[in-house]
């Protein structure tokens, strides 16, 4: 016992002297910017496993979007999202150098993201106070950290779809709530990919709705746009805002969904 | 004892060591002098987890920052782990505030309040252990009548799945009215055959894709178990003001999935009229 105990902490010392070493190589001259902290470990191999909207391919994109394509396959585990050309513009963090604002703030916002997933508190403040007019790069970054996610961290992919949605600007961030919407189902709860014979009595409570959650989520904030642009044009007949048109084209999308459940809530949301 | 002791604190240091290498060495310095104080909520997740290894290591009750979230006692075999998860999503519960509520939702519970909310629970259920809630990979919670009315029993799934907070307290209140015994435990109705929705269309269960009707998923009552987890949900979503709106939102979108299973005609009229107007 004490031979094994005496081992694993030789491992551990030698495993710190590896990160410092690696510290200080990175710090000494390779270029470039590294990951953001809450990013540099990849996830297992089955990241990515759902990126593939059920169709093969995103819904129709938005006239002029600049719009992004969803990594599919084994692919999306390494591959990066495209930056914005305004993102590309600004300067890099180099060897030694401090890290740009944005880009710190960016880390940031990812680890207070980090904490609150790790914490499964879904009533944590800062999700309502610190997520708020996320710049392109913090998004960029969630959007990459939920491809990065296992499929069956339903809550916590549901999470940054929510604070996505918090945030719909530009086309990525439509195009990204229409991949969600058209993602293939998510069969088991302990495993997305393998279909489980289950139950469907009262042991299932709520599983048909958290299999199907952050197309829900994505959802959800579709029809809240939708509604908003709804009373908006109440008061002002005949406005209709782009908004609006991309929450329709969400909806829309969502109607094709193989989930069951996304599909009817979708068509409940466009009867109304 | 002392060759224990030994043992103990070397356990102690490479779990310290992993901790610091899984962490970062900078947060984990920081942390390993506040160990055994209150865990404050707001803590980074990596100080958590050291707290969490260390926690095993010297057999610490869990975190008294929630310690009092029920005075349920847990059976030996229920692991930490899910002790710290139920009790943090109860204290989360009892922290709960809202000014009003709805009819069907005073008749039940009173305000939208959390301390209402812990009395509701703690008058129920009085023991939590581990079972396997008769298998199947769905099972989260159960209650067993006949092997104690007052006990709710947790499946491994209840921490292994990645749901939203709302979803796991719906199933334990769900749980909690079905402790009570002089209401027959609020047993379940047979779903209708055949079972329509509102379209017309048969009813499928959709995780096996087999008809509903006839099996034993639905409520003819507002007041048993589907209807008591939904109306506390509906209201969670429309008057608690210290709620985050994620969670306003998650307690609209399961309220609502819930609703489904009440089939009669009364019961969902009731329920239109006190949470859907």
């Amino acid at each position: 016992m004490k031979t094994a105990v005496l081992i694993a902490a030789a491992l551990a010392v030698l495993a710190v002297c590896g990160w410092w070493a690696a510290r200080f190589w990175s710090r000494g001259g390779v270029s470039g910017r590294g990951e953001p902290p809450a990013l540099a470990a990849p996830e297992s191999s089955r990241i990515g496993r759902q990126a593939r909207p059920a169709g093969g391919r995103a819904a129709s994109r938005p006239a002029g979007g600049a719009g992004e394509r969803l990594r599919a396959g084994p692919a999306s585990a390494t591959a990066e999202e495209p930056k914005p050309r305004a993102e590309m513009a600004r300067p890099q963090g180099a060897g030694g150098r401090p890290r740009p604002r944005y880009e710190a703030e960016a880390a940031a916002k990812l680890e207070t993201l980090q904490e609150i997933l790790g914490s499964k508190n879904d009533n944590d403040p800062r999700l309502d106070r610190d997520f708020n007019d996320l710049s392109p790069e913090v998004k960029r970054l969630l959007r990459q950290k939920y491809r990065r996610i296992p499929p069956e961290r339903r809550n916590d992919r549901g999470t940054i779809v929510y604070l996505l949605g918090r945030n719909l600007k530009s086309a990525e961030d439509w195009t990204f709530l229409r991949e969600v919407v058209s993602e293939p189902p998510c069969l088991s709860l302990a495993d997305c990919s393998k279909e489980m014979k289950t139950e469907d009595d009262h042991r299932a409570l709520g599983a048909e709705v958290t299999l199907a959650y952050p197309s829900l989520v994505a959802l959800k904030q579709a029809q809240r746009v939708l509604e908003e642009a709804r009373t908006a044009a109440g008061q002002a007949p005949g406005a209709s805002t782009a908004a609006a048109r991309e929450a329709l084209l969400v909806i829309r999308a969502a109607k094709n969904s193989k989930t069951p459940i996304v599909a009817k809530t979708a068509a409940e949301i466009g009867r109304r | 004892m002392k060759r224990e002791f030994v043992e103990n604190k070397m356990k102690l240091a490479s779990l310290i060591i992993c901790a610091c290498l899984l962490s970062g060495a900078g947060v984990c310095a920081q942390d390993i002098d506040g160990f055994g104080e209150d865990v404050n909520t707001s803590l980074a997740t990596s100080k958590n987890s050291i707290k969490a290894a260390l926690k095993d290591v010297t057999g610490k009750k869990p975190r008294a920052a929630v310690a009092g979230a029920t005075a349920a006692a847990f059976d030996a075999d229920v692991p930490e782990a899910t002790q710290a998860q139920i009790l943090n999503d109860l204290a989360f519960v009892r922290a709960i505030q809202g000014a009003t509520a709805s009819g069907l939702h005073r008749q039940i519970f009173g305000l939208v309040d959390g301390p209402t909310y812990g009395r509701f629970f703690d008058s129920r259920v009085k023991a939590i252990g581990m079972d396997d809630c008769g298998g199947g990979p769905s099972a989260i919670a159960c209650v067993i009548p006949f092997r104690d009315p007052a006990k709710m029993w947790l499946t491994q799934n209840y921490l292994k799945y990645n749901q939203p907070q709302i979803s796991r307290l719906d199933t334990v209140f769900h749980e909690a009215r079905h402790t009570e015994s002089e209401h027959h435990n609020w047993h379940h109705a047979l779903c209708p055959i055949p079972f329509k929705d509102e379209n017309g269309n048969d009813v499928r269960g959709i995780l096996s894709g087999r008809l509903m009707e006839g099996l034993n998923a639905c409520d003819v009552t507002p007041f048993g178990s589907y209807g008591t987890g939904m109306i506390m949900l509906k209201n969670i979503q429309k008057f608690c003001s210290n709620c985050t709106d994620k969670v306003r939102m998650d307690a609209g979108i399961y309220g609502d999935d819930t609703c489904n299973r009440i089939i009669d005609p009364d019961a969902k009229k009731a329920i239109r009229e006190d949470l859907y107007r």
